[in-house]
């Protein structure tokens, strides 16, 4: 019994479980196996809710800055130790630069080189809707950093319309509250849905669709709050 | 029953084709670094990040590989057997043909991150079919979520998207979601349910529905009733030969050829149409409402909206706040209430009634008499055929041509009546009265507003004696009166002096403040009343 739900507890781990109809008939009957499978819901369900993408646009900046910041100091404050290291540590990081540069030119090479693949795949392919119906890693990449614009967006407007919305002194506020509500409800569902199909590209369009309203009701409302202002 | 499903398990007589395969890059997620150790070290380590997320951007970190498989499969269905789908994820199209046949074309397409696990969860999509008593049934089902390959943690994406020709007279069912769905040219009913996709329904027999969230609705060519539910999404709908309910939130409602009852139920929305066969009833927020030519009674409920009506045959109910309403070629009565909006009434063929305020009321060509009662408001009425009642407060009533009796109670606001048929019955007060041509008796009772009649005809249109009574104060009063009119004179003013440009046989008066006496025959009554204003009897032109 023990060892099974051992293995189970490696299946939950591995996403495989649904590929051991043996285990998977057993964590139906047993009740350790079966709070197991529960409590592992319950957490996977926890982690999707608190996951969250962000852009770091200014990762590679704050890295490049960094390196350069330690060069300077480098330059300022010459390497201690012996001749030897210092005269290693300066090649090994001429040597380094070097690679980056090298690197750096293969992937740009990479990239601008690549651009004419799609061209010539898509002649080739056999399905051009593909792309129509699934969003390339690039259309993704696109479309997440767009969600993760109008996240932030959407948190600054609603930190500034709470107050107003909590009051819900008029007709026109309370159908801002219930058009957010709704919103809110539909955005949920989207994400519910993208949770299990990432790169659908129109359950992506419909969830940007949705933030876009929402980020407009939420403008809207703060344009009422500000002619009701005298 | 029989079951025919393509699945991993069983690919049934499906026709596969693909792999069709592509890759794409794509790059690691950039994560927060927290290094340390020395200056030295740190160094070291970044340089070591850089050369990892080059290293990482010029191989791409995990290739997209794409797998496209098509199901297709052709069954017979009897006449009066059903086709229905439950379907999500993908688009849904069905047309028709005149065959018994349902040809059933499905495209799946999944991406991930392998080939073989592009393929295998391609495999697991399951396009189930059964053919049972009442028709064939298509379900589309995924593989279970829990530690399976489409937890979504394995960057699988997938789509199924549905091509569906099916007997004209078969009635369709489809439940969908997170995809567009078409329907065209059914000649049977149609019910479809859809969220977060567009529905067209075009062509369809019988009473149909459709049921829909966060997308558009349009419905075009349906042969019998029509029901659409909305939410957050406008609905379309053209020429449906019954009834149609149409539903929604958030978003605008057209429609343009319902033959049968109308019946809109919004919120936040506009709602827009005409050609209605028999009647309408109309209720939203927020929006405004513009309905044309509606054969049969009409009832529109807004708020925070404007109502424009055009052509009702029938009666009309209008109801708004904060929005105008704007209403011509009513053949029954017409019901209006707004609030602080202005209202407009043209051409109605029955009685008109109207409550508003703070806000302009202009009614014309009213056949049977109209009842306005408003606040803070101006009134005009123009060409009513019929009694008028109008109450107002701060603001000018103005009436002409009016086919019965007048009657207005305004505070604090002048009165101008023109071609008044019937009588004239007016108070008011600090604001002037001027009544030029008035058919039937008159009274005017004044506080500090001037008094100015003329044109009263000394005989109504029956032969009976128009009397005239004017009072007020603080302000003159002038009559005209024909020399041919007859009238015994009783006139009293203080602080004021009275003057007649007609000869009086005068049986009493007291140093020009009081008179009494009498004008020709003497036979109608005229009773002046003011105090600290004038009174002047003047005699009127001759009518050319």
């Amino acid at each position: 019994m023990r060892t099974q739900c051992r293995g189970l507890e490696e299946a939950l781990r591995d996403g495989t479980l649904g590929e051991n109809a043996e285990l998977a008939r057993h964590a139906e009957t047993c009740p350790a196996c079966g709070e197991l499978v529960r409590a592992w819901q319950e957490l996977s369900g926890a982690a999707q809710r608190m996951r969250r993408t962000w852009q770091s646009p200014d990762l590679w900046h704050r890295i490049e800055q960094s390196l350069s910041t330690e060069s300077g100091l480098r330059e300022g404050n010459p390497v201690r130790g012996p001749g030897w290291y210092r005269a290693f540590s300066n090649r090994w990081f001429a040597a380094a630069a070097c690679a980056a540069v090298l690197v750096l030119s293969v992937s740009l090479g990479w990239v601008l080189l690549r651009d004419d693949q799609p061209q010539q795949s898509r002649s080739l392919r056999a399905d051009p809707e593909f792309d129509k119906k699934i969003l390339t890693d690039q259309a993704l990449r696109e479309t997440e950093a767009a969600e993760a614009k109008y996240i932030e967006s959407i948190d600054r407007l609603e930190k500034l319309a709470d107050p107003l919305l909590q009051k819900q002194t008029s007709p026109i506020l309370l159908n801002y509250r219930e058009r957010l509500l709704l919103l809110d409800d539909a955005i949920a569902d989207c994400r519910a849905g993208i949770q299990m199909n990432r790169s659908n590209a129109h359950l992506r369009r419909e969830l940007v669709s949705i933030y876009q309203e929402k980020q407009r009701t939420l403008l809207n409302l703060m344009k009422e709050k500000t002619d009701d202002q005298p | 029953m029989t079951s025919h499903s393509v699945g991993a398990s069983s690919a049934g007589d499906a026709q596969l084709r693909g792999p069709a395969r592509r890759n794409s890059s794509g790059s690691r997620p950039a994560l927060p670094v927290r290094v340390r150790g020395n200056r030295q070290g740190r160094a070291w380590v970044r340089a070591g990040i850089f050369l990892a997320l080059m290293t990482g951007a010029a191989a791409g970190a995990r290739p997209r590989e794409e797998f496209t498989k098509t199901f297709q499969k052709s069954l017979s269905i009897q006449p009066g057997q059903s086709l229905s789908l439950d379907h999500k994820f993908g688009s849904v199209s069905i047309r028709t043909h005149s065959s018994s046949q349902v040809d059933i074309t499905a495209s799946i397409r999944v991406a991930a991150s392998t080939q073989s696990e592009a393929s295998s969860s391609a495999n697991q999509i399951n396009i189930d079919v059964r053919q049972t008593a009442t028709g064939v049934a298509i379900q589309t089902q995924y593989p279970e979520r829990r530690g399976g390959i489409f937890s979504g943690q394995s960057g699988i994406s997938y789509s199924v998207d549905y091509s569906i020709v099916v007997p004209e007279s078969a009635p369709v069912q489809v439940k969908n979601s997170f995809g567009n769905l078409t329907v065209a040219g059914l000649k049977a009913k149609a019910d479809l349910h859809d969220s977060h996709g567009s529905v067209e329904l075009t062509g369809a027999a019988g009473p149909s529905s459709v049921s829909n969230s966060f997308g558009t609705v349009k419905v075009i060519d349906i042969n019998g009733d029509l029901t659409v539910t909305n939410q957050n999404g406008p609905i379309d709908a053209k020429n449906i030969s019954g009834g149609a309910e149409l539903n929604t939130s958030f978003a605008s409602v057209t429609f343009y050829g319902v033959g049968g009852r109308l019946s809109v139920s919004a919120t936040n929305s506009s709602v827009t149409g005409g050609k209605v066969g028999a009647g309408a009833f109309v209720r939203t927020t927020f929006g405004a409402v513009a309905v044309s030519d509606v054969g049969g009674n009409t009832e529109i409920q807004n708020s925070n909206g404007k109502i424009v009506v055009k052509d009702i045959r029938g009666n009309a109910i209008l109801r708004t706040s904060f929005g105008e309403i704007e209403a011509t070629g009513i053949s029954g009565t017409a019901t209006v209430n707004d609030s602080n909006a202005s209202v407009r009434l043209t051409n109605v063929d029955g009685y008109a009634e109207v409550h508003s305020t703070f806000g302009r009321v202009d009614l014309s060509g009213l056949r049977q008499g109209a009842r306005v009662v408003t606040g803070n408001a101006s009134v005009s009425l123009s060409g009513v055929n019929g009694d008028t009642y109008v109450k107002t407060s701060f603001g000018l009533v103005k009436a002409e041509h009016v086919g019965g009796s007048l009657t207005i109670e305004n505070t604090n606001g002048g009165v101008r009546g023109a071609g008044i048929k019937g009588g004239a019955e007016i108070r008011t007060s600090f604001g002037p009265v001027i009544l030029e041509g008035v058919g039937g008796p008159v009274r005017v009772d004044s506080q500090n507003g001037s008094v100015e009649v003329s044109g009263v005809a000394a005989r109504s249109a029956s032969g009976g004696c128009n009397g005239i009574s004017l009072r007020t104060s603080f302000a003159p009063i002038k009559v005209a009166l024909s020399p041919e009119g007859g009238y015994n004179v009783t006139a009293r003013t203080s602080f004021g002096r009275i003057s007649s440009e007609l000869p009086v046989t005068v049986s009493s008066t007291t140093n020009f403040q009081s008179l009494a006496g009498t004008i020709g025959k003497g036979d109608c009554e005229l009773s002046l009343t003011n105090a600290n204003g004038s009174i002047d009897i003047l005699k009127a032109l001759a009518k050319k």
